[in-house]
């Protein structure tokens, strides 16, 4: 196995024109289909109009249960306006709009492509081009230029062969929606082709995870997300780690500009298999998680100087799901050959690659007395041969969930364990949503999580948290 | 209550409702003479027959059109929900596309439920915060139908009872506004088929010329009275009637859904892709006319 102690290089000059012509030649053809779909759609009929349009604002905020301080208080403006064009073409557009206070975080954007960054952005407010493409439809096939996601996968949450996408973790995975995507330029194909549905998509921009920023309450800080730094490595043992955290952990991001390698491309194909649904895929492109690197010597009482890099791995899946009377079986398998991690060694955050396995299996169960049921197990193996690594060789995730709603669905109570069953940490979310009317929803919950402080979830123990949120909806 | 606007019926039912009248006015100058003729005739349909005349009323193999559920709770809050509908019924197989586009919240969900002749039913929804259509388990047919007060069941039955799920009786005609109807009860054939369907019998009003049921009143699964379905207008769509507007009353819950259908059509080769999980994903379907 090779250790490789310097993995982000500069770029030669040869990948530099590689990229600059790449990045032209989509821009051209971004232009040339904007173009085309700009002059084809008054040729056929001006038969523009307002599919639909949603906008919805939302404040959410948190109050930490062991200290009682207010963790989350943030209001978002969300929108949403798809147009149909023509018979064949379409359009969607949607934004967000958000305001954070305290120690909220908006998340960091330095691991965002120059494309992908927020239309305004400063500390505590945000506005974002969530969406932004056009889509061309022809019996069953559709071509998809713009802002967009790939959703690949049949698990509820949880990511196995679902790596295509970024997805936001400044909130930890303590969201309504799990997981939030983040959307990226590029251009997507889907067809049917002899029973076969093809997805082929192509991402020309480099945006990857967005994380919490330092002093954020979800900034990560166990060691198997901090490429085995800990908190006395930092100078920090005994304080408050998001205190001087900021002073004493200085990250650098390289610019995620280089359109070629920094792209992610895939395919994807389904078919039915006996009564269920198959898909293989395959898609290469920067790790969703990124490996640190040190930048420059540790040296007692200066900063530690790290960078997040997201390097390229290969990913290969299957999918597999199918309904048993009231039963929904889905299974899924991920093998990355080249997975980039971090390892213990001679110096600090060394970087390898291993191959990696991961296996998931669920099931839904529409359960007596109006009660749905979800339970899902994920087993994630790496390869660890002679490398140290920073997390157990194998991670085993249980998630399960309950919910029935009440009063004709105006009144929805559900609860969510999700838990590494080697560590032994978790959280559990047990939470009540009130349709008030059609536009007015309340919400509160609690997020409460437990296990080792430097395990995957126990890391945020003290952040447990009760939450109320109030969302109009027009 | 009124439970069968005459006035409503599209033109091809006016000769039908003139022969009512003309029958009407047989009766009243017939005075008795003419009933006792007509419970003879009554007579020889039995149970099984009437509920075989239901169940293999004309049908529509494929149609479309946009449904309004307005949602009224006992302390008087009043939800709206407004959907596109497809149905297809091809080789015995049926299919059920929802397409919501009202409220705002819940805009572009869509749901799919597709009931197979042999093989478990399969049911999707799509949901755009998560981006993926996502199959569910097929929801049993006592499950109510997002937050009405229809089920599953009641959807897809469509004012039929299925002859396996009931054993039937004739009830006592009634005359409504001067109207005769037929009366089918049905019983649950068993306790475990009344836990599937939320019903353990029914009483229907039934329109002899159409073979209609106009009121439904079920009882839910320990016999006491649960819920009125009254159909307000019927129309007609190709060969096939169609209740496009009636009323669910839920009285153990005091709650009512009212359900209008408008601009119901009729579309014989509507295309088998529009029905299938990965559309769900683009959204409301385009569909001329609607």
């Amino acid at each position: 196995m090779k250790i490789q102690s310097h993995v982000y290089r500069h770029q030669y000059l040869k990948q530099r024109v590689i990229n600059q012509v790449g990045c032209s030649l989509l821009s051209l053809l971004f232009g040339l289909f904007v173009g085309l779909g700009g002059l084809y759609t008054p040729l056929v009929k001006a038969e523009v109009k307002v599919q639909s349009s949603q906008v919805s604002l939302e404040y959410r905020a948190a109050l930490n249960l062991k200290h009682s301080d207010l963790d989350l208080s943030r209001v978002s403006l969300a929108s949403r306006h798809t147009l149909r064009l023509n018979r064949q073409w379409s359009a969607q557009l949607d934004t967000l709009s958000q305001v954070a206070f305290s120690k909220t975080g908006l998340g960091s954007t330095d691991n965002f492509a120059t494309l992908n960054q927020p239309l305004l952005d400063s500390t505590d407010a945000r506005i974002e081009l969530t969406r932004a493409f056009l889509m061309w439809r022809k019996r069953g096939a559709s071509v998809v230029i713009g802002k967009q996601v790939t959703p690949w996968g049949v698990l509820d949450g949880v990511q196995v062969t679902d790596r295509f996408d970024p997805v936001r973790r400044r909130d930890f995975v303590l969201t309504d929606m799990r997981p939030e995507r983040i959307a990226r330029w590029g251009i997507r194909w889907r067809s049917k082709l002899d029973g076969w549905h093809v997805d082929t998509s192509l991402a020309f921009d480099g945006t990857s995870t967005q994380q919490a920023n330092i002093g954020d309450t979800f900034f990560l800080s166990s060691t198997r997300f901090t490429g085995g730094l800990s908190v006395a490595d930092l100078g920090l043992e005994g304080q408050a780690p998001t205190v001087d955290l900021a002073q004493a952990l200085r990250i650098q991001t390289p610019k995620r500009e280089h359109t070629v390698n920094q792209s992610t491309a895939g395919v994807k194909f389904g078919h039915s298999l006996g009564e269920g649904d198959m898909s293989v895929m395959l898609y290469r492109g920067p790790d969703t998680d990124p490996v640190i690197q040190l930048r420059q010597a540790m040296v007692a009482s200066l900063p530690i100087n790290v960078s997040f890099d997201y390097l390229r791995r290969t990913v290969l899946g299957a999918t597999y799901d199918v309904t048993l009377g009231a039963l929904v079986w889905r299974m899924e398998l991920a093998y990355i050959p080249d997975q980039p991690l971090n390892v213990l060694g001679e110096q600090p955050l060394m970087q390898a690659r291993a191959k990696r396995m991961l296996i998931g299996g669920g099931v839904d169960w529409r359960a007596p007395a109006n009660w749905f049921v979800n339970a899902q197990l994920v087993v994630d193996h790496i390869r660890e041969e002679e490398l140290n690594l920073v997390r157990p060789a194998t991670d085993t995730l249980l998630t399960l969930r309950a919910q029935r709603s009440f009063f004709n669905e105006r009144l929805l109570f559900k609860t969510e364990l999700i838990g590494s069953v080697n560590q032994g940490d978790g959280t559990l979310r047990p939470a009540l949503v009130y349709d008030y009317n059609d536009n007015l929803k309340f919400q509160t919950g609690i997020d409460w999580l437990f296990g080792d402080p430097n395990g995957q979830f126990g890391q945020f123990k003290d952040a447990s948290r009760w939450w109320v949120s109030v969302k109009y909806t027009f | 209550m009124k439970l069968f606007n005459v006035a409503n019926l599209k033109s091809t039912s006016h000769k039908r409702a003139r022969t009512s009248l003309i029958q009407i006015s047989i009766w009243l100058f017939c005075g008795l003479f003419i009933q006792p003729v007509s419970a003879q005739e009554n007579n020889q349909m039995s149970a099984l027959e009437l509920a075989n005349k239901v169940l293999t009323r004309a049908a529509n193999d494929g149609r479309a059109g946009n449904m309004h559920f307005t949602l009224h709770n006992d302390s008087g809050g009043v939800r709206k929900r407004s959907a596109l509908f497809v149905h297809s019924v091809h080789q015995g197989d049926t299919k059920i596309g929802i397409y919501f586009t009202a409220p705002a919240a819940l805009q572009n969900t869509g749901f799919l439920s597709y009931d197979k002749v042999s093989g478990s039913d399969e049911n999707w929804l799509y949901l755009p915060a998560t981006d993926r259509v996502r199959k569910l388990p097929a929801s049993s047919k006592g499950d109510y139908f997002m937050g009405t007060d229809l089920t599953y069941g009641d959807i897809k039955d469509n004012f039929k009872f299925t002859l396996l799920d009931w054993d039937f009786a004739l009830g006592e005609e009634q005359i409504v506004e001067q109207k005769r109807y037929l009366v089918l009860k049905g019983v649950t054939k068993s306790s475990s088929k009344a836990s599937e369907l939320g019903y353990s019998s029914f009483v229907a009003r039934v329109d002899p010329d159409t073979y209609f049921p106009l009121e439904i009143n079920y009882t839910d699964v320990d016999g006491i009275p649960l819920k009125t379905i009254s159909v307000k207008r019927l129309e007609r769509v190709s060969d096939a009637w169609i209740a496009t507007h009636f009323t669910v009353t839920n009285a153990q819950l005091a709650h009512k859904t009212d359900v209008v259908l408008s601009d119901v059509k009729h579309v014989p080769d509507l295309p088998q892709s529009i029905l299938t999980a990965d559309e769900l994903s683009y959204g409301v379907p385009s569909i001329s006319g609607l």
